[in-house]
């Protein structure tokens, strides 16, 4: 608990360092947003496996908790990033494949949870769930990682994994901030989904 | 198995031409929403319009049809029907049907929306190619969603919810390839039919493997 807290306080000298406007900053907390939710959506999608596999209802909570958690951070990052367009591109939103992907993600994960809403029997619940959960990642994921590649260009700077992991790619001055606070953003996703799944837990 | 999914289809076949239940209520959707459509514009619009047009309507006549096609699955039958077939047969006759009438409808909006509006590609070869793609990414995933819905009860309104987010993929793709057949633009990236493959890849295959488990009740 206590490493998780230091590695989110690293989160907050992080903004120290702005050399090319000061809104570069946000990538610190944007970009380890958006990472922290797919890391939630990914763990989502690998309980419903398990709630398949064995109709659990303690992996069904893990599946609701961290879809919880990855909407939340979802919903975080986009706010984020709004604000940085909002500075950068004078809009808070546009047109763009990757911004598109990012509100298809939110609402695949809405519906989800009103899927889960509208089912009374928990491990009829449970199943279904699970079943819409695996099948609308995997457009989810096509979509955030592939279509951007074929659009081409993007306002939006889109890795898919390529930008900010290829440490040639970043500003030495930048990166020892950047991957601290991922590493931050990712084990606070980790504390928070803990802390909800626990109390899922009880609810069972 | 092939002929226990054969069978299949044609029992949602003669149900059908007995009860006309889904797909003649699928197409009287069709066409009225198409005569909705032809005088919100004044009979007239421009190629992109049209092509978005006809895609929007296939998405809202997709909704319709997937939860018609698991109408016919309520209690009694689906007891009678589980034990003749496995799951996976049971799914895959449902892909296949739904399908077919997905092709049936969408041409025939097709032909009515080239009539009316007097609009086609230049190359009707590649953008029927294109079509069929998007028509069958369509309807295979909202043939699965239906089957999720159908399991969840209160499925009317669930369809579109569950639907709208995960067809996305297949018509942003369909759309672009489609708009830029229409504007008589040379051949749409191969990417993007790749993506389309792709997308009804797994629009087919993630239902053969999950469905069993929606099944199991």
């Amino acid at each position: 608990m206590l490493l998780y807290a230091i590695a989110a306080g690293l989160l907050l000298p992080v903004p120290s360092v702005g050399f090319l406007g000061e809104g570069i900053r946000n990538l610190f907390y944007h970009v380890g947003m958006w990472f922290a939710m797919m890391a939630m959506l990914a763990l989502s999608v690998a309980y419903s496996i398990g709630v398949l596999r064995t109709d659990s209802a303690v992996r069904d909570a893990g599946a609701l908790a961290a879809a919880d958690t990855g909407l939340l951070f979802g919903f975080a990052g986009i706010v984020t990033g709004m604000i940085w367009a909002g500075a950068s591109w004078g809009a808070i939103w546009i047109n763009d494949p990757k911004l598109n992907g990012a509100a298809l993600g939110m609402i695949i994960y809405l519906a989800y949870k009103l899927l889960r809403a509208s089912v009374p029997n928990p491990v009829k619940r449970a199943r279904v769930a699970a079943v819409y959960n695996i099948f609308a990642f995997t457009f989810y994921v096509v979509f955030v990682f592939v279509l951007p590649r074929l659009a081409g260009q993007s306002i939006h700077p889109s890795p898919g994994g390529g930008m900010v992991m290829i440490p040639s790619n970043l500003d030495p001055q930048l990166r020892i901030i950047f991957y601290p606070a991922l590493a931050g953003w990712i084990l606070l996703s980790i504390w928070i989904f803990s802390l909800w799944f626990r109390y899922k837990k009880l609810l069972i | 198995m092939l002929s226990n999914i054969g069978r299949l289809i044609l029992f949602d076949l003669i149900t059908e031409l007995r009860q006309k239940q889904s797909a003649a209520i699928v197409l009287l959707y069709a066409v009225t929403t198409l005569f909705v459509i032809y005088f919100a514009f004044g009979g007239r619009m421009e190629a992109e319009t049209w092509n978005a047009m006809y895609w929007i309507l296939i998405l809202f006549v997709s909704t319709t049809a997937a939860s018609g096609s698991f109408r016919n699955v309520s209690d009694g039958r689906f007891i009678y029907i589980s034990t003749l077939a496995s799951p996976a047969e049971v799914i895959a006759a449902k892909l296949c049907w739904n399908l077919l009438v997905m092709l049936v409808i969408s041409s025939i909006c097709l032909l009515l929306f080239i009539v009316v509006f007097g609009i086609f590609a230049p190359k009707p070869i590649e953008y029927l190619g294109a079509w069929f793609l998007g028509v069958s990414g369509i309807s295979l995933s909202m043939t699965m969603i239906a089957g999720i819905a159908s399991r969840a009860g209160n499925s009317f309104y669930l369809v579109p919810i569950l639907g709208f987010p995960v067809l996305i993929p297949v018509l942003l793709t369909i759309l672009r390839v489609t708009g830029t057949l229409i504007q008589g633009g040379s051949t749409a990236g191969w990417v993007y039919y790749a993506v389309l493959v792709l997308l009804n890849i797994i629009a087919a295959g993630i239902p053969l493997v999950l469905f069993p488990y929606l099944w199991r009740d």
